[in-house]
């Protein structure tokens, strides 16, 4: 009869929360510390929280009444990434003598800015399969050129190129859980970030499956005068040009007018 | 300190750059020279994309000649007419320029082609400068003074088009000061520099100006051509970062006040040697990066910043 009860309420549980693997029921939430970052004058990178909390109540019942469950042992795995942007990746040969870009591909739809962190390396709690299927990882990246191709050299530079600046990122251990309800991931964002929308997919995983996964949206933005001085030179370029040429034109009389003074 | 530049879309130090602006402009005020041939190799070597270090740097030469153009005015030191030839030379080379380095930016060789015109034109110039301070410099010491050739009457003098210029009692064919201009224009726009180490001789040894109107109108056209690459490139490429270009002149205008006082203690032949190995140094590291591989062959590159 008690027994009972609580399945029902279970049952209400997994109604209320919505999600439902293998007849358990989790929630995830998770929330950036800032959903906006913007880039003003004094922009050098900036550091978010990602956190959340996976809610347990409905399991926490079943344990009390000696259900036995599987552990509570789950790995996290975050993804930060901007929208998809295009590149082009140029090679370069020595032609007589001296180095120039030879050969190019262009490649589309690239996340101009990915990085990845986890509770543990991937490979030991994800097969390479799911890796592959979910695009988790950046070997996993789709790096192809117009023609569909995936050429493994321009996939590799274009990694690596990203690396080096630190728009592409590949780390694990640095999702914390603690008490095995809240997370936390410590985001740091470079100075050269590209502007745009970005998303963080948090992905729960146990049992080698992904259970739950959830999203939440980021945007970077230009703001104030670096939004202005941007859109003014792409918007009117004429007159941002004229500004320009006569405020150079200024501090160049005003600085031999002062030194006149002085001298 | 960072300051975010809004167009380039990185952030620097603000202090490194105000260090490289006052530095050339230092320099530039020692020598009496522009200094863009020094500040856009510095900038693209400490990461400035090359495309956004030529087109903001033009603006820091436009500032750093104009005061110099008025003083020399002031003087009398300017041969308008002589000026306004060479400046329609230049903003048509400018234009033509801003075409190219467009054109270049998009099959992606821009910077391969500012590469080769500092090693071809600072080389070139260099040695000359080098030669010619040395000979200099032995005579000198033999206490031999260099004897005043009169001028040949050459090719030049045979072309059409003359025109009378008062102020440096000559008359001579527009067409050559129009082609120097043009040249000087074209490399304003793609090496981001005012052209003076090529104006400057080409006047006195092609076309004869006198000397004591040489410096000013070559200022005069310096300011407007710089200018004019400046405003070109804000339409055809929008490369032209405000906020770098603020930085840097303003800081090389305040450097360049010091270093004419350094330069007045100078003499001249030390002047001309030093100013020489200066630019034979910037040449032989441009050089150095064309024929040495580069540690990653590939490149990568936004396509919307390129404009493609």
């Amino acid at each position: 009869m008690f027994r009972k009860s609580k399945i029902a309420i279970l049952t209400v549980a997994i109604i209320v929360f919505g999600k439902v693997n293998q007849g358990r029921a989790e929630t995830l939430v998770t929330d950036l510390s800032q959903h906006l970052i913007e880039i003003t004058s004094q922009f050098s990178g900036r550091e978010l929280l990602l956190f959340g909390a996976l809610e347990r109540h409905a399991m926490e019942s079943i344990q009390s009444d000696d259900i036995t469950i599987q552990g509570l042992d789950y790995d996290i795995i975050v993804v930060v990434q901007s929208s998809p942007t295009d590149v082009v990746i140029r090679k370069k040969d020595k032609v007589a003598g001296i180095w120039i870009n030879n050969e190019d591909q262009i490649i589309r739809g690239v996340p101009g800015y990915y990085v990845i962190g986890s509770t543990r390396p991937l490979d030991e709690f994800l097969s390479k399969k799911d890796q592959s299927e979910l695009g988790l990882g950046l070997e996993n990246l789709r790096i192809v050129n117009d023609d569909g191709e995936e050429i493994k050299e321009y996939k590799e530079a274009l990694i690596r190129n990203m690396i080096e600046i630190g728009l592409y990122k590949e780390s694990s251990g640095n999702v914390m859980v603690k008490d095995e309800i809240l997370f936390r991931a410590n985001l740091a964002f470079p100075s050269n970030m590209p502007v745009g929308n970005y998303t963080a997919d948090v992905y729960l995983v146990r049992d080698g499956k992904v259970i739950i996964n959830h999203r939440t949206d980021l945007l970077v933005d230009k703001r104030g005068l670096e939004r202005f001085i941007f859109n003014f030179a792409h918007e009117y370029p004429p007159y941002y040009g004229i500004i320009v040429v006569f405020l150079a034109i200024s501090v160049g009389l005003f600085t031999g007018f002062v030194a006149k003074k002085v001298s | 300190m960072q300051i975010y530049l809004p167009i380039a879309e990185l952030s620097m130090n603000i202090f490194v750059l105000l260090a490289m602006g006052g530095g050339v402009g230092f320099l530039s005020g020692i020598f009496g020279v522009g200094g863009g041939f020094l500040m856009t190799p510095l900038l693209i070597f400490s990461g400035v994309p090359p495309a956004i270090a030529v087109a903001s740097q033009a603006s820091q030469i436009t500032a750093a000649s104009v005061s110099g153009a008025v003083a020399h005015w002031r003087r009398g030191g300017v041969d308008f007419k002589m000026g306004l030839v060479l400046i329609a030379g230049g903003v048509i080379g400018t234009y033509f320029g801003t075409m190219i380095f467009t054109y270049l930016r998009e099959i992606g060789q821009v910077d391969l082609m500012i590469s080769l015109a500092y090693v071809v034109f600072l080389g070139g110039i260099g040695f000359l400068m080098f030669i010619e301070s040395i000979r200099r410099i032995i005579q000198d010491l033999r206490g031999i003074t260099p004897k005043v050739e009169r001028r040949q009457r050459t090719w030049i003098d045979a072309l059409p088009f003359k025109m009378r210029f008062r102020k440096s009692k000559m008359y001579i064919s527009v067409i050559m000061p129009l082609a120097i201009g043009g040249l000087v224009g074209v490399l304003s726009a793609i090496m981001g520099v005012g052209g003076g180490f090529v104006m400057i001789p080409a006047m006195i040894y092609l076309l004869h100006m006198p000397t004591n109107v040489v410096i000013g109108t070559s200022l005069l056209q310096i300011t407007f051509v710089t200018a004019a690459t400046t405003y070109l490139h804000s339409i055809n490429t929008q490369t032209v970062d405000v906020v770098l270009a603020m930085v840097l002149l303003t800081a090389a205008v305040i450097g360049a006040q010091a270093g004419v006082i350094v330069g007045a203690k100078l003499k001249g032949e030390q002047l001309r040697i030093l100013l020489a190995s200066l630019v034979l140094i910037v040449c032989a590291k441009m050089a150095y990066d064309l024929v040495v591989e580069p540690k990653d062959l590939f490149t990568v590159s936004a396509i919307s910043a390129e404009g493609l």
